[in-house]
């Protein structure tokens, strides 16, 4: 793995300055993709990118868009160089890697960088046969974050100077409060070495739009031997024939392994499938544990965009809660993209 | 086999799955067209739990198919129509207890079918194997189906049914036998089966937790002990108080909080304290029975020391004071060795002889009493002789042998290593049984009892032993009056911890003969001396 | 030897077991007239923390009677966890009754024991069931008698004058933070000036040198009056200079347990030697039920900080 380095001139501007006063919608952006510890950051004038990778197969990328930022400035380091202000934002760019998890904690040093949600909060304080264990409830640092009902926020300014450099944070929960300091270690990242899955958006064969409970529950009412994942669609015409046998669903998720198998079977209808776009039946399949690492980022996200173009790559984007709430109408989002298993083999 | 819960039904079956995956690893499906049965048995066979939903539990229940009727029909066989099979039980628990089952089902469908299925339109069968078909339908149309694969058991488990003979029947609530056992820290901890010792007297009971607390360093710290009323039980019919007797809780445990979560009380009963527990629960719809073997209750000593002391204080009058005492030394180190290890209480049968043993009434009542039990629990000071006598038979010989009552045993003596285990009325076919190539466990009950003119053809439990009465009752009624011994010292203002050793009450100065049985099918020598 | 005395605060001494139970599987308790000393050597855990523990026998029982040919003291050696679980035990047991403290109603009888040779503390009540019935309730739990002799041996670490004493921000603000830390670290960097402005500040570096976190507190310093004096006498001294103390991060984290306990705690630095923390049951100060002592030893450390 590259290391970091000195650089030799100290750069006039960081390359970019943001500050929120409350870290917790970036933390969920970032925890939707954190089943990898290496992460790839992009930065450029209208936010952040930040890419993580699953052998080969499955990318994730967090959109952290500028306006998540109660202040955000880019300054594109080669600026001072280049003679057109109107170059591509991503042109010079320069990603860097880091270590996500480190990053995550930095960013829940006081404890409040937490979303409540239900699903998280049901997973605590096993029980003893009868009664509970005393011990359980005096563990509870670093599960504090998922108890957190209360609305303080920790506040956050992160500047980056450059290659490196490290990524630095300051945190704070009030001004009062005690401050922390992080500078976190960030190393080269090679461009060429990065996957990136190319979905036909001309060529869709199936488009799904449905709130993300229902894939959460899915997903993790799965055995977790679970080894494939098949994704089925037929055309709504279809899907509704009054035959004497099953009506076929209008969207089937199969999940085969050594349990045995497990059909989730979604009808048309608007409460459970918002959109639902397929000419033509459609099947795609894909292995469960990639899929499965998206249980992070559907836990907290509101709703999924799931399309699957005709050579069946897969691409699925949670929409992720801002904070803001006229702003949630779709930017702020993780994507999933998946290439599928090859059912011949 | 199709059944259909709602939400109701779903609910009490769900919890009966959580407690049956506290038993055991490996569920058991037995459907009839009257009952489906649910069974699961701990790994050393010492607990077993078996639920039976009768039709009405079910919005729809059926089994078997029109084609299959008329096949068994024209055999002319009257055989019962069973579907059997066997799953982990945490597959089928995890779909169902999954937090969105409670939100979201509003119908959950059962079936099994069997792998090799004659009907070409049954979509669901696409292999040879049996599966489990869990279908659940959900809100907005949102349908479930999950298909298990199932194993086809060749042979079932079953316990015997207890005899009703000098049996104790207990009932109690479960909130208050919860408050009782949630009082020992012990079992708190996930490690380890924590075992307590339960004392039956007249108007109290009282439990104490099995630790080896007089043992090594490496021994439990900390013993705990409780005294409580018997009013707390709803019924205390005790046979011939004081009784004891110990058995592990970690299955126990899952049928109290099962029936905490219905507010079900718990029918206990127990015949000698070496014959297993039988715990039942239920209301109209289902019965729930759970089958748990007891533990030989023995002396707190651990050291050698230790014992003969507890031995001198026990032998006292018995003519067999010395052969006893030599006898348990040498049994020292196996029986500490063994410590730990229950006995069965179930055994392998084939689904009629399952059957058998699920629909009690196909059994006809023993036609006699015998009488072989009786004189132990009303003449405690039997010679030592008939302590040992049960130990010594074997388990089967000629008839006329068994039909004689027996006093005492003319193949006894203290040398005899006479492997057979013990024969008890009310008891399951043992291994010794099946290894005697009589076939005997293939014999209708008829077939069985006509062998044994006017005994019970109820088998017995394998491993089961018995110390003598008499030690027992011994034991038993001195651990009371040292525990109310205890309670004086307690109210005194000050004990002098230096200068006078207490009384150990922890003992119970039984002095075991034997050592645990181990949990597998090979005959153990009951006695050695 | 006789001991006996009634446990009126179960759930204190419930809560100290707990602390105790986190550290150490078995600690030292000697009891003497006044005070309840609890023990924890270094040796028996793996942080190197001791804990020397004082508390008025007030605290927690009453009609406290002790007797002994050592000055009336009496020491022992004892599994924590057998103590905690009897407690909490008994504590249920109040609990169920309706009582729930043990303040006042049903009498929780602690004395010194034996049986079959083997000496114990045994605990008695006897308390109301569910339905109103009377139960009666023993815990025994074994202990190993220490001779006066031996407790000789045993003496409290030596330590120079603190550098630096500050009253420690609550124990739940710092609970998220240093969990943070060690997860990031093994080693915790804890530094402290005298100022005024006086600060706090716990430091890691990740254990590949990936990260370095800081977290800065402002505090109290705590002025003894010894201290005033000198600080008088040394215009000069220093109050920027941090002292710092390496220790081992998970020892922090199992100082911290005590949060279930309601107290202060005063930090003092002993520059590179050690890290002492006194946590004060209850106020601070003379009518402090007892006090808990922290000896965390510094590591060695050769870092740049």
């Amino acid at each position: 793995m590259p290391s970091a380095t000195n650089a030799s001139a100290e750069p006039a501007k960081p390359v970019f300055t943001a500050s929120c006063h409350d870290v917790r919608y970036l933390t969920a952006l970032l925890r939707g993709i954190s089943f990898s510890n290496r992460a790839t950051v992009m930065a450029h004038e209208g936010g952040l990118r930040f890419s993580v990778e699953e052998a080969r197969t499955m990318t994730g990328d967090s959109y952290v868009h500028s306006w998540i930022f109660d202040e955000y400035e880019y300054n594109d380091p080669d600026f001072t160089q280049s003679q057109s202000q109107t170059q591509s934002s991503q042109a010079t760019v320069v990603p860097f890697e880091i270590r996500l998890n480190t990053l995550i904690e930095c960013l829940n040093i006081f404890g409040t960088a937490g979303l409540s949600s239900g699903s998280k909060q049901q997973h605590k304080k096993p029980r003893n046969n009868i009664g509970d264990d005393d011990d359980d409830s005096d563990r509870d640092g670093p599960l504090d974050k998922f108890f957190q009902g209360n609305t303080k926020g920790t506040g956050m300014r992160m500047s980056y100077a450059g290659a490196g450099y490290p990524l630095t944070l300051i945190l704070a929960e009030s001004s009062s409060g005690p401050t922390a300091t992080c500078e976190i270690t960030t190393f080269d990242s090679d461009p060429e070495d990065r996957l990136e899955v190319e979905i036909d958006n001309e060529d869709i064969a199936l488009k799904v739009i449905l709130k993300s409970s229902w894939l959460r529950d899915a997903l993790s009412e799965l055995d977790p031997s679970c080894e494939k994942l098949t994704f089925f669609g037929n055309p709504p015409s279809q899907s509704n024939n009054t035959s004497r046998s099953t009506p076929s669903p209008l969207f089937r998720i199969l999940a085969e392994g050594m349990f045995g198998s497990t059909e989730m079977d979604y009808p048309n209808d608007r409460e459970v499938v918002e959109t639902f776009i397929c000419q033509e039946p459609a099947r795609f399949s894909y292995r469960f544990s990639h899929i499965s690492k998206t249980l992070k980022a559907l836990q907290v996200s509101i709703k999924t965009s799931l399309r699957i173009d005709s050579k069946g790559a897969l691409g699925m984007q949670f929409l992720m809660p801002s904070g803001q709430a006229k702003e949630d109408d779709g930017t702020l989002f993780v994507e999933f993209r998946c290439i599928p298993l090859d059912d011949r083999l | 086999m199709q059944a259909t819960l709602d939400v109701t039904g779903l609910k009490p079956f769900t919890k009966a799955l959580a407690c049956l995956s506290k038993y055991g690893d490996d569920l058991t499906i037995y459907a009839t067209p009257d009952s489906l049965s649910l069974s699961s048995t701990n790994s050393s066979m010492s607990a077993y739990a078996r639920y039976k939903f009768v039709k009405q539990f079910f919005v729809r229940y059926n089994v078997g198919d029109k084609k299959t009727g008329r096949d068994r029909l024209a055999d002319g066989v009257q055989e019962v129509l069973t579907v059997t099979g066997q799953l982990l039980t945490k597959s089928l628990l995890s779909i169902l207890k999954h937090r969105t089952v409670e939100k979201s089902v509003s119908r959950c469908e059962l079936s099994i079918v069997e792998g090799i299925s004659s009907d070409p339109d049954d979509e669901d069968n696409d292999s040879l194997e049996s599966k489990l078909i869990v279908r659940l339908h959900c809100k907005h149309g949102v349908i479930k189906t999950h298909r298990l694969l199932l194993l086809t058991p060749t042979s079932l488990l079953a316990p015997g049914s207890p005899s009703t003979l000098s049996e104790s029947r207990l009932t109690i609530g479960p909130r208050s036998v919860k408050d009782m056992i949630e009082q020992f820290p012990s079992t708190k901890t996930a490690k380890g089966n924590p075992q307590l010792v339960w004392t039956f007297s007249h108007t109290d009971v009282h439990l104490k937790s099995v630790d080896s607390f007089f043992d090594s360093k490496a021994g439990a710290q900390l013993s705990t002990e409780l005294t409580i009323s018997a009013d707390e039980f709803d019924v205390y019919d005790i046979y011939c108080p004081p009784i004891t007797i110990a058995f592990h809780l970690r299955e126990f445990n899952a049928s109290i909080a099962f029936a905490d979560s219905l507010a079900l009380p718990l029918d206990l009963r127990f015949t000698d304290p070496l014959s297993p527990l039988y715990v039942d629960l239920g209301d109209d719809t289902f019965e729930a029975l759970f089958v748990i073997s007891t533990s030989q209750v023995h002396g707190a000593g651990g050291g050698a020391s230790q014992s003969r002391g507890a031995s001198q204080a026990a032998n006292g009058d018995g003519p067999n004071g010395n052969g006893r005492k030599r006898s348990r030394d040498e049994d020292e180190p196996r029986r500490l060795a063994n410590r730990k290890k229950p006995m069965k209480v179930v055994q392998r049968t084939d689904v009629p002889g399952y059957h058998r043993t699920s629909e009690p009434e196909l059994m006809p009542p023993p036609s006699s009493i015998p009488q072989r039990r009786s004189p132990q629990f009303s003449q405690p000071h039997a010679g030592p002789s008939s302590a040992r006598r049960e130990e010594s038979e074997p388990l089967f010989f000629p008839p006329s042998s068994l039909s004689a009552p027996r006093p005492q045993s003319p193949l006894f003596t203290q040398h005899q290593q006479d492997p057979e285990p013990l024969f008890l009325p009310g008891s399951q076919p043992s291994q010794a049984i099946v290894d005697s190539g009589l076939g005997i466990e293939s014999m209708s009950a008829a077939e069985f009892e006509a062998m044994f003119e006017g005994d019970e053809e109820e088998m017995e439990l394998l491993g089961s032993q018995t110390l003598s009465q008499k030690q027992l009752m011994e034991g038993g009624e001195s651990s009371l009056q040292r525990g109310k011994e205890e309670e004086r010292k307690l109210e005194e203002s000050e004990t002098e911890s230096d200068t006078e050793p207490e009384d150990d009450s922890m003992s119970f100065e039984l002095l075991p003969t034997q050592e645990s049985r181990e949990g597998d099918k090979s005959f153990r020598p009951l006695f050695e001396d | 030897m006789r001991f006996r005395a009634c446990v009126e605060n179960v759930p204190t001494f419930c809560k100290i077991m707990q602390v105790i139970d986190r550290l150490q599987k078995k600690c030292i308790i000697q009891f003497k007239p006044d005070v309840m000393r609890i023990i924890c050597l270094s040796d028996a855990n793996e942080a190197g923390i001791q804990v020397w523990s004082e508390i008025k026998v007030s605290t927690l029982f009453n009609e406290y009677r002790i007797q002994s040919n050592a000055d009336n003291i009496i020491s022992m050696n004892i599994a924590s966890a057998s103590l905690l679980h009897a407690l909490q035990g008994i504590q249920n047991a109040l609990a169920t009754s309706g009582t729930g403290s043990g303040l006042g109603g049903e009498e929780v009888l602690m004395k010194l024991a034996k049986k079959n040779d083997q000496a114990l503390l045994n605990f008695a009540l006897t308390t109301p069931t569910r339905t109103g019935r009377l139960q009666s309730l023993t815990y025994d739990v074994r202990i190993e008698v220490l001779r006066a002799l031996d407790m000789t041996k045993i003496n409290e670490p030596l330590c120079p004058d603190a550098d630096t004493l500050v009253l420690l921000p609550s124990l739940p603000t710092l609970r998220s933070p240093v969990e943070r830390l060690r997860a990031l670290s093994s080693t915790l960097f804890v530094r402290a000036n005298i100022g005024p402005p006086t600060k706090l500040l716990l430091e890691v570096t990740g254990d590949e040198n990936e990260v370095k976190v800081k977290v800065e507190f402002g505090v109290k310093y705590v002025q003894i009056n010894r201290q005033e004096e000198e600080d008088a006498e040394a215009p000069g001294k220093d109050k920027e200079r941090l002292y710092s103390v390496p220790i081992v991060a998970k020892s922090f984290v199992k100082f911290l347990n005590c949060h279930i306990v309601n107290g202060h705690v005063i930090a003092a630095i002993c520059h590179r030697h050690c890290l002492i923390l006194y946590f004060y049951i209850g106020s601070a100060g003379a009518d402090a039920g007892g006090v808990l002592t922290f000896y965390i030893p510094s590591l060695v450390d050769d870092g740049p900080m």
